[in-house]
């Protein structure tokens, strides 16, 4: 399968006070389109710190990140923008939905902005996502009125609506009961190999891992190993 | 930009009162200001209107030398020819009407207290077809029955007279003697013009003749023009035939209603100084009102910033997203301040303000008595609800910047 997204030598270091402090060290890694692939290790190991620079919401302080063999560290942020609206899909840990729209306009929100389809295609694909996602119905809601579980879905509805190449998720199920976490990964493993999404998501569940087919631990900003199931 | 404006809208209802506190600032400010302007220019109007009706007509004309000496009121500059003078000025274009006068300085007394006045001689009914005092006239309006005198009401309840009270007047003739008369008070005059009501005294020439020793002098002309819809087609009227009698008349001094008003006029536009001034002062507080209503809300959302930025939002639109949200809260505020506005014009307009009432009688040294009236100026509406958008708009401009600069994984990870 051809590489994706390939990471050579990312490292990271930020300024805190006088003090700095070095979230990576010097990141390999070639992930290829469709991987379902879960970074895991210990808190303050890089793991958001690699997929906020994987998603272009942050930069390396060396290195570089081909996308598809496009080095992303030249571009300016208007050019970003443009990358994360095209490519790439967001699933956050405490969802983030926007709590003025509906779940519908939630899940609509990237096409929007995306500016590709018209309103009738939008809102099509949007409760298709619903539906997907097991939220057929519930479209007109607002996320107050939701169950965290729900909310997940939403975001994952959300995420994958304008179908990226590549989404990322960062602790998807950490706010979510055990049952809930499950369903979620079932979704989220469901849609990737029917749509063929590129997965990558940080995590400490073991049960998220357990579904991983490609496990990256990471260990002091370095890749400690890389497991393929 | 239809998500952005629903984003925008429904974040502006979702704080109420917040919002409803800004705009109720702002609606205050503009009400406020509306009403101002409209109270200032009922009293600019009824002003002008009073010097046109009540004191010097459109145009007052006197002999030069008169002119120069006005505030001694002199009897020994009369008008050389006021029959060819009125006739001259009756065939020029909108002159409905003109009357002689004769103004002098007088002493009226009840028998036991005594005020200098300024007194009128005037023909009743000429200066009734050029001025309007007959219309406030409590009692008759010289109707030429001899030693027959007017009073300003107030004046009148100054020395205690009343209607049918006998009145000295005493004054120094055209050739300096000392003289007086007593009159009966036929009439009392309550006009806007306070100084009509306060210190007005008018006798019939038929009298005045006998006590100033006039033989027949006159000392002013005033004139009547036709009313024009709007004052600067009035005051064009009124300069342009002022300086036709002078151009005809060098010897004259033709004084159209802006000459004499011009202190008057002066203190207009003193007052529209003020007035934006206020203005200017209830937008600073209005804009700062609004300024911490969008920082607020900015501050309350960095994390919807950060996620929208993530999904491939612009900068640009996220500072166009905030700027709606000052440019609601500018539309919805201005148009209540039009509301309010319009809620004290017609308060104004119609119901008024009783000076009299108000004031207990004080004097304020306002150029208008009565009620005063407020007047209608569509374009103070329009300026308002300009004023109130720029300013909103103004106001979330930096907001809306802090908003857009704000670092995605910081704003992602704010709490």
């Amino acid at each position: 399968m051809a590489s994706i997204l390939k990471l050579d030598g990312i490292a990271k270091t930020y300024v805190k006070g006088q003090n700095q402090v070095r979230a990576l060290a010097g990141i390999d890694l070639d992930i290829e389109a469709g991987e379902f692939l879960a970074v895991v290790g210990p808190s303050g190991s890089g793991k958001t710190t690699l997929l906020n620079i994987v998603g272009c919401l942050d930069s390396p302080s060396a290195g570089v990140v081909l996308y598809n063999g496009t080095p992303l560290g030249s571009m300016k942020e208007d050019q970003l923008s443009e990358y994360r609206k095209k490519h790439i899909s967001f699933i956050f840990q405490s969802y983030n939905l926007i709590p003025v729209l509906t779940v519908r306009e939630n899940v609509e929100l990237p096409l929007v902005i995306e500016r590709r389809m018209n309103k009738n295609e939008i809102r099509a694909k949007a409760d298709e996502l619903l539906k997907a996602v097991g939220l057929e119905g519930l479209g007109d809601r607002y996320p107050r009125e939701l169950s965290g579980g729900q909310e997940q879905r939403v975001a994952i509805a959300r995420a994958l609506v304008k179908e990226p190449y590549i989404v990322l998720a960062d602790e998807p199920t950490a706010n979510l009961d055990s049952h809930t976490a499950e369903e979620i990964v079932d979704i989220m493993r469901d849609i990737n190999k029917s749509k063929g999404a590129t997965f990558i998501f940080s995590t400490h569940d073991a049960l998220v891992q357990k579904h991983a087919r490609r496990v990256v631990t990471i260990r002091d900003g370095l890749v400690h190993s890389d497991e393929r199931k | 930009m239809g998500t952005l404006f629903k984003i925008a809208w429904r974040n502006v209802w979702r704080h109420g009162k917040r919002t409803a506190l800004t705009i109720i600032t702002m609606a205050f400010g503009l009400g406020l200001y509306i009403g101002m302007d409209s109270v200032l220019k009922g009293m600019d109007r009824t002003g002008l209107d009073n010097i046109i009706n009540l004191t010097d007509s459109s145009v007052r004309v006197s002999t030069a030398a008169y002119e120069e000496e006005r505030g001694s009121f002199p009897l020994d500059q009369p008008l050389p020819d006021p029959a060819g003078l009125a006739d001259f000025i009756r065939s020029r274009p909108r002159v409905l009407a003109t009357a002689e006068r004769t103004r002098f300085v007088g002493q009226l007394s009840n028998g036991i207290d005594a005020l200098y006045v300024l007194a009128v001689a005037l023909d009743p009914e000429d200066d009734a077809r050029v001025l309007d005092l007959p219309q406030y006239v409590e009692g008759s309006w010289l109707a030429g029955g001899g030693n027959e005198i007017v009073l300003g009401a107030k004046l009148a309840a100054d020395l205690g007279l009343g209607l049918g009270d006998w009145v000295t007047l005493a004054a120094r003739t055209r050739w300096e003697a000392q003289n007086a008369d007593d009159f009966r008070v036929v009439g009392l005059i309550d006009a806007t013009e306070p100084s009509i009501s306060g210190s007005g005294v008018f006798v019939s020439f038929e009298d005045a003749d006998t006590l100033l020793e006039l033989d027949g002098l006159r000392t002013e002309l005033i004139v009547r023009m036709e009313r024009r819809d709007t004052l600067a087609a009035a005051m064009e009227d009124s300069d342009a035939l002022a300086a036709a009698v002078e151009s005809r008349f060098p010897e004259m001094a033709a004084m159209s209603f802006g000459d004499v008003g011009r202190q008057f006029l002066e203190l207009a536009k003193a007052k529209s100084k003020s007035i934006t001034m206020i203005i200017f002062v209830m937008m600073l507080i209005a804009g700062v009102g609004i300024a911490n209503t969008v920082l607020m809300s900015v501050y309350a959302r960095i994390r919807e910033v950060g996620v929208l930025r993530a999904f491939g939002l612009h900068p640009k639109d996220i500072t166009r997203l905030f700027l709606i949200e000052g440019g609601i809260i500018g539309v919805v505020g201005a148009a209540a301040g039009l509301l309010v506005g319009l809620g004290i014009d017609l308060f104004f307009i119609r119901v008024g303000m009783p000076l009299e009432a108000m004031m207990g009688g004080i004097d304020m040294g306002l150029p208008v008595g009565g009620t005063l009236y407020g007047e209608w100026n569509p374009d103070q509406f329009a300026v308002a609800a300009v004023v109130g958008i720029v300013v909103a708009l103004i106001s979330s401009w930096s907001p809306a910047k802090k908003a857009s600069r704000l670092e995605v994984t910081n704003a992602l990870r704010f709490v």
